[in-house]
């Protein structure tokens, strides 16, 4: 989609994207994915028709509530829930399509070309394997090392890599010993241990206290420098996207309903939604009072709705809204909104 | 790991101790006069006056107890009225026949709990998987006295393929093969209970450790399913450890229908036989050493538990 | 493969990075209240070997209440001329005993004893358990480890054994038995309450409770009560198999009812002798305690299906 580079970032964010540089390609070209759960007479449709690109170097941030389809979509790419959910679309990773791929092929490419940093520290680990031992099974089941030794010393350098101060003791440590920033650095080394062309963070600082949260953006970006990486970011954090996002895909109810540059889409939003996400988060310098929640409930995934999801809850909505769901359409070049009401006027973008 | 058996050895001690009061006062609490049936009725009062005396009957309890408990370590643990043996050489004798009988009930129970288990977990919704789960159940649920007599009637006596009671045939040599033919019956009655107990903690903790969110994370590493099998394993080992071990324990010190049913002469069998005859030394050896095995019992199981899963280490 | 997704009753799906789950500040009990309005009531939601046991469970203790009114013949009249009679003879559908009297007779009025020495165990030791155990987790840390150590003390004896030593020494009779397993019964029922209760304890919601100067027994009964309750019935309710089970054993040992009282455990006793001419006569008994342990056993888990698992853990 977009080739444009950003400018340099807002206020206060890490200077996470290196200025001027182009991009080299799409790594990634997800096509209009469908992910359904639950049984074929009562479906679940957590994700309805979800397409984006992924570009080296550059991160792609996929920014909703909960219920919105992000976390899924992420995990379904990677073809995750095996045999508990009916995916169709492509996923098209160089020439192969990860959702058709053979299972070998499949598992080839994970770990490998395409990895996966979990949500919640504990959730990436095996607890009772050390830490060490971890990354050298990786290191070892994709061949990226041709001995023991040399896979322990490139397991070290690995968790020295990702800012661990004391590799050595880390890896002979089991993941109960360590803390919540050390057991996402150590989980985030296992993901890029084999370089992969694209690392799926989910979540990736929720579970964290605040100060380590920006230790682990910078680090993100850091990698993503040294090698050239595709990230695909899947947060409901305001602040993550700004501070790590290239381009962000806002979700409502399992669809995209606004994507472009993130400084255009997080600083003028051009769908509703957006606007009221962002109305509704604190931010310093806002003033007292000048937090606006939005009313109702987020829309869960599989409730069935005729006209734009997020009509009901909208201050924009017209009887137009509510009669058939808009499509993604482009505004802007490099920008497209889902909506009949949006902020932006089609052909024109505010300054 | 040090501290860590340190500080489970230590806190083993007042269980021995508290376990170690209970029997004594037990034994103390049983009804009748421990005299007189030690002489019977037509001894004097000299002889009772004697007795007592040399039994320290008229002591205060503490006194008692604690001599008791003094000869106890030195491994005296008096004589057997009814036999007029040693009751230590009886006691630890029929401790090791029972030794015999759990170990092969336990063995049964391992390997047949944790194949049902597994059946049970990888074949969960399929026909083999939920006949698995019931055999489970129904094996948890059978008590011994029932089973025992099932197998007799069917296996013993009118299939007649296996003895029904006693370690050895009478009279012949004692032969391992002969003691393995009288052994396959009493053990399969006690080894149902475990077995059933084991293939649904089996099923439970396969089904949990594949559940965990970090196995989700394994397969998006590329593992191939056996190395991702071999980890979930290796999780699931911990609370089956924990689970066998105790079986172990409670059939070293809960055999006694499969005993009294086989007449197999072991620690269980000779507590009933001494109920019955009042034989006060053996009812309070019995009791003793069977909770003092299983007490055993569980702190190795504790102590392995923390080799296996260093979270528990910290505890 | 491992999922993070599973749909709830009404369709919804519940993916687990993003369910909206119970908060740690609600009661969980308003919650789980509002939920079970919203679902179908318990016994719907057995499973069908749970229903079946539930109604086999049911008709044996109707048949132990209406005992006198279906009992085709006295239990304890016996006919010496008709003794040991197989399946039919005579008119008697199940045959006659060592003594003549009819063995469906003796069935159905041995229910009572057995069911009774089964259940009543078990509603003492879980009111008396529960006492104890909420007592225990809501108390100062002194209070609560002293009782958690002695209960230790009597975890640490098999449970067979201590029921065999208690029953020794409070002599025969089902009064007698029915304390001992009581008492056997008290330490695992007191363990889970404590257990549960501790963990309630650690919510915010109770902390609010204490902190409004709510006295404890206000706090216990209005909030832990209830948020305990429903495990400790589904594990109570499993314990009544276990319960039956050894009362009858301890019948079976001679420690329980003695003769002429018609009583499963003490037939299986008595009737074990003739074994070897008239196999049918013990199997009667010893299948039924069999089925019924079973009943209870699938009662028991399928209870605990049904009922939400949210609201505490089995062990």
């Amino acid at each position: 989609m977009s080739t444009t580079v950003g400018q340099p970032g807002h206020a206060g964010t890490v200077a996470a994207r290196p200025p001027g540089r182009e991009s080299t390609g799409v790594v990634l070209d997800v096509r209009d994915l469908h992910t359904e759960f639950g049984s074929p007479k009562r479906p679940v449709q957590a994700v309805r028709g979800v397409s984006f690109q992924l570009v080296r170097g550059r991160t792609m941030v996929l920014l909703g509530e909960s219920g919105s389809g992000k976390s899924v979509t992420a995990r379904s790419v990677l073809h995750l829930y095996g045999d508990n959910a009916r995916i169709s679309g492509q996923a098209l990773l160089g020439g192969l399509d990860l959702l058709t791929a053979a299972p070998r092929q499949l598992r080839d490419v994970r770990g490998s070309r395409v990895a996966l940093v979990p949500q919640d520290p504990s959730g990436a680990l095996d607890p009772l394997r050390t830490i060490g031992s971890q990354v050298i099974e990786v290191l070892r089941r994709h061949r990226v090392v041709a001995s023991k030794v040399a896979a322990r010393v490139r397991a070290q350098e690995l968790l020295r890599s990702v800012g661990i101060p004391d590799p050595v003791r880390v890896a002979r440590a089991y993941p109960h010993q360590l803390s919540g920033g050390m057991r996402q650095r150590a989980a985030i080394a296992i993901g890029v241990s084999c370089e992969p062309e694209v690392l799926i963070a989910d979540e990736p600082t929720t579970a964290l206290d605040v100060t380590v949260q920006a230790q682990i953006l910078q680090l993100f970006a850091d990698l993503q420098r040294s090698m050239d990486m595709a990230i695909l970011l899947v947060t409901h954090d305001v602040g993550v996207a700004e501070q790590l996002g290239h381009q962000v895909a806002v979700m409502y109810a399992g669809r995209i309903v606004e994507r472009g540059a993130a400084e255009d889409v997080l600083g003028s939003p051009a769908h509703p939604y957006t606007a009221a996400l962002l109305a509704a988060l604190p931010t310093p310098g806002l003033p007292r009072g000048g937090l606006q929640p939005i009313p109702g409930r987020a829309v869960l995934a599989g409730e069935s709705h005729s006209g734009c999801p997020f009509a009901p809850r909208c201050s924009r909505a017209t009887p137009a809204s509510l009669a058939t769901e808009p499509d993604l359409l482009e505004i802007v070049p490099g920008r497209q909104v889902a909506c009949v009401n949006s902020l932006l006027e089609i052909g024109r973008a505010r300054a | 790991m040090t501290t860590f058996l340190g500080r489970r050895l230590m806190s083993v001690v007042p269980i021995l101790l508290g376990v170690s009061i209970v029997v004594f006062l037990i034994v103390k609490l049983i009804p009748g006069d421990p005299v007189a049936s030690l002489l019977g009725p037509t001894a004097t009062a000299e002889d009772r006056a004697r007795l007592t005396e040399q039994y320290g009957l008229n002591k205060p309890l503490p006194t008692q107890f604690f001599s008791w408990l003094g000869n106890v370590v030195q491994g005296d643990l008096g004589r057997s009225i009814a036999r007029q043996t040693d009751v230590a050489s009886m006691v630890f004798d029929a401790l090791g026949n029972t030794l015999i009988l759990s170990a092969v009930a336990f063995g049964l129970a391992l390997v047949g709990g944790m194949a049902i288990g597994a059946l049970a977990a990888f074949r969960r919704g399929k026909p083999s998987g939920t006949i698995a789960s019931g055999i489970a159940v129904f094996g948890l649920s059978t008590p011994q006295y029932s089973i025992a007599l099932i197998l007799v009637v069917y296996l013993g006596v009118q299939a007649g393929w296996f003895p029904t009671s006693g370690m050895y045939a009478a009279g012949s040599a004692q032969t391992l093969g002969d003691l393995a033919h009288h052994v396959v019956l009493p053990a399969v009655t006690a080894a149902l209970v475990p077995m059933g107990l084991l293939a649904r903690m089996f099923r439970s903790a396969l089904l949990d450790a594949f559940g965990q969110d970090w196995v989700e994370a394994l397969h998006a590493r590329g593992l191939s399913p056996r190395t991702i099998t071999g980890h979930v394993l290796h999780n699931a080992a911990p609370s089956v450890l924990t689970v066998a071990g105790l079986q172990f324990g409670y059939l070293l010190s809960g055999v006694v229908f499969v005993e009294t049913v086989f007449s197999w002469p072991g620690i269980g069998l000779l507590v009933y036989q001494a109920i019955s005859q009042r034989d006060l030394a053996v009812i309070q050896a019995g009791v003793l050493v069977s909770a003092l095995a299983f007490v055993l019992v569980n702190l190795a199981v504790d102590l392995l538990h923390g080799y296996v899963d260093p979270r528990v280490r910290q505890a | 493969m491992a999922t993070t997704a599973e749909v709830s009753e009404d369709g919804l799906p519940l993916l687990t990075s993003e369910a909206a789950a119970v908060g740690p500040t609600e009661d969980p009990v308003a919650g789980a209240k509002a939920a079970r309005r919203r679902r179908r009531t318990i016994w719907s939601r057995l499973s069908i070997p749970g229903k079946v046991a539930a109604v086999l469970i049911v008709l044996v203790a109707l048949a132990a209440v209406f005992a006198p009114l279906i009992s085709p013949a006295d239990p304890n009249a016996g006919v010496t001329a008709e003794r040991l009679g197989g399946f039919g003879a005579g008119g008697h559908l199940l045959g006659t005993d060592g003594q003549g009297r009819d063995l469906l007779s003796r069935m159905i009025w041995g229910a009572r004893p057995s069911l009774l020495t089964g259940l009543v165990p078990v509603l003492v030791a879980t009111v008396i358990g529960t006492t104890i155990g909420i007592a225990g987790g809501l108390a100062g840390r002194l209070a609560n480890t002293l009782t958690m150590r002695v209960l230790d003390v009597f975890y640490a004896f098999p449970a067979i054994l201590l029921a065999i030593a208690i029953a020794t020494v409070l002599g025969s009779g089902s009064s007698n038995s029915i304390i001992a397993l009581s008492v056997i019964l008290i330490p695992p029922i007191a363990r889970l309450a404590e257990g549960e209760t501790a963990r309630l304890r650690s919510l915010d919601f109770m902390e609010a409770a204490t902190a409004s100067g709510a006295r404890r027994s206000t706090i216990a009964v209005r909030h832990v009560l209830p948020n305990v309750g429903p495990p400790i019935l589904v594990y109570s309710t499993a314990l009544i198999g276990l319960s039956i089970v050894y009362a009858a054993g301890l019948s079976f040992l001679g420690l329980g009812l003695q003769p002429p009282t018609a009583e499963w455990g003490l037939m299986v006793s008595d009737l074990r002798q003739y074994i070897f001419g008239n196999p049918g006569l013990a199997l009667v008994p010893a299948v039924a305690i069999l089925i019924v342990s079973v009943a209870f056993n699938i009662l028991g888990d399928s209870l605990r299906d049904a009922i939400d698992v949210k609201l505490g853990t089995q062990s």
